[in-house]
């Protein structure tokens, strides 16, 4: 089942197009990475798939339902937004008081607990919410989100501004809930933490997606790139040969190396074979493996560029 | 429904641990005070120069009916202000409305919630204070100085209690629903200052041309009607979007 699913989804804000027909879809159990450089669109999207904004064109479906026709199953989704919505005068107990009274959650003082325990607030929860720091403001922010024990879980830059040692804490925490079977769409910069904790992403750029899929498959579609150690310089025959293969995408040295850019499926050995027959002096291969940042660059670096 | 109970309890939480309402309690024990100074000299007066309490009972009353209806509109209105600033402003601000709107509570909710949660404490500071005054005043001076015990006419009575309520309700309704929508907090304030300068306005005429008559109830409920049908009329332009775009960030 899908927990939530866009099909060519637009949405523009005065005269600007935010959302030019964004389809993606999250499977339920997933932990999907939503990634983008800023003003990309990443934003907009949650507030479309919150039921916030509706889109003027496409579809929008959240557990199954269209949110803006069914508001209801907004009991189902927690969310973490940029802004974290806490209230400074409250204590943590009275904020998660608040929404559990909102969102109907029995046995709420017990709730409350639990959730504080599990991010590490107990023994603050009776201090003013103003009297933390950010890190504390974020795990509380968590706690809201996970309070009535909601199937989705909607973050927006959950670690944004936090130290190391905070954004740790909280990729547990999101690691948690994830092993406990809970759909996460996260939106982030933070490539490293998307790598870490992600199994499926799609990367946003200029309000289109670039990029959707599981982050082991677009880094194996990475790994199809050959790095060649070359003894001497690629004879002109091996050279007309490589034009002439269709599954070589792109070829072209890097410094001394020559690098091979190959589509679909293909063994690389075929080409490599190709290339010795031809007269190439190959000393070495290796595959060269691409991380999600280089992925990233070259979405967005080469559009930016 | 407990959604919206939900809202009016934390708002009045949040708003109790403010500045807000200290100050607008110490703004209107600073208006009583200006407006006991004008009683007194009036009863005094009489006073002075020998007037027999029925007499001076009668020429006091007009000023008391006026008093119970502009002071009780006027503190309900002002005690509205401040706590409608924090209640509404403060987290648009702080864009926690924004969090709150992607909860089940729906805008329409948000918004009934919000403007009950101003216009509850407000409604019964305005009259309580207006009415504690009144009473202060004749315990303190009416009474020793003209030995009588003055208290408005039921029409006007009737009007501070009721009808007062009745047309700060859909004011404060009108007032939060601007808000949610507009950015610019100086057009927020001059459609609050417009709105209570007319009502005000239509008020104190009405209050000049009889203080103690029955029209007065007509005139509040008519400006209660008014107001009610300019707030269905936003309504129509109240959406989730609106909200979070015209929220600070």
């Amino acid at each position: 089942m899908e927990a939530i699913r866009l099909e060519q989804v637009s949405k523009g804000l005065g005269k600007r197009d935010i959302l030019r027909d964004v389809s993606f879809a999250v499977k339920s159990g997933d932990v999907f990475g939503y990634l983008g450089p800023n003003g990309a669109g990443k934003t907009t999207t949650i507030r479309v798939i919150l039921g916030l904004f509706a889109p003027d064109s496409g579809r929008v479906e959240v557990l199954g339902q269209d949110i803006c026709k069914h508001p209801e199953v907004k009991r189902r989704i927690g969310f973490v937004l940029e802004a974290d919505g806490l209230y400074d005068n409250l204590t943590a107990r009275e904020n998660l008081a608040y929404y559990g009274e909102i969102y109907g959650v029995a046995n709420i003082a017990d709730r409350i607990d639990e959730v504080l325990e599990a991010v590490g607030l107990l023994d603050r929860a009776d201090d003013r919410v103003g009297k933390y720091s950010k890190g504390m403001r974020q795990r509380l922010a968590l706690a809201r989100a996970v309070l009535h024990d909601p199937e989705l879980l909607i973050l927006d830059e959950p670690t944004a501004g936090l130290d190391p040692t905070g954004q740790m804490e909280i990729r547990e925490l999101i690691l948690d809930l994830a092993r406990r079977g809970k759909t996460v769409f996260l939106s982030s910069h933070n490539l490293d933490e998307v790598e870490r904790i992600c199994s499926r992403i799609a990367i946003i750029h200029k309000g289109e997606i670039k990029l959707c899929g599981e982050v082991e498959r677009l880094k194996e579609a990475g790994r199809r790139e050959l790095e060649i150690r070359l003894g001497s310089p690629l004879p002109e025959e091996a050279k007309a040969a490589l034009q002439g293969l269709p599954y070589l995408k792109e070829w072209r040295y890097e410094g001394e190396n020559l690098l091979l850019s190959l589509d679909g499926e293909h063994d690389p050995s075929e080409v490599l074979s190709l290339l010795l027959q031809k007269g190439a002096a190959i000393e070495e291969v290796r595959r060269r493996e691409l991380s999600l940042e280089e992925i990233y660059a070259g979405i967005v670096g080469k559009e930016a560029g | 429904m407990s959604s919206i109970k939900a809202i009016v309890k934390k708002d009045l939480k949040d708003t109790l641990r403010s500045r807000a309402v200290y100050v607008s309690l110490g703004t209107a024990v600073l208006l009583l005070v200006i407006w006991s100074g004008d009683l007194r000299d009036m009863a005094e007066g009489l006073a002075e120069k020998g007037v027999p309490s029925s007499q001076a009972a009668a020429a006091l009353k007009p000023m008391i009916n006026s008093s119970a209806v502009m002071l009780s509109f006027a503190l309900t209105i002002l005690f509205g202000m401040y706590i409608n600033g924090y209640a509404v402003t403060m987290e648009k601000m702080k864009r926690s409305l924004e969090s709150l709107l992607c909860t089940p509570v729906g805008l329409r909710g948000i918004w009934l919630g919000k403007t009950l949660a101003v216009f509850a404490p407000s409604a019964i500071l305005g009259v309580a204070i207006t009415f504690l005054g009144l009473f202060g005043m004749n315990a303190a001076v009416i009474e020793p100085k003209l030995g009588a015990f003055i208290m408005p006419d039921r029409a006007p009575l009737l009007a501070a209690l009721v009808g007062v309520p009745a047309v700060a309700f859909p004011l404060m309704l009108l007032v939060t629903g601007v808000q949610l929508i507009l950015s610019n907090i100086r057009w927020v304030n001059i459609v609050f200052l417009a709105l209570i300068f007319t009502v005000g306005f239509g008020l104190s005429q009405s209050l000049k041309l009889n203080s103690g008559s029955w029209s007065l109830v007509g005139v509040l409920f008519g400006i209660a009607a008014l107001l009610a049908l300019l707030s269905a009329f936003l309504a129509r332009f109240l959406t989730p979007e609106r909200v979070v775009l015209s929220s600070k960030g």
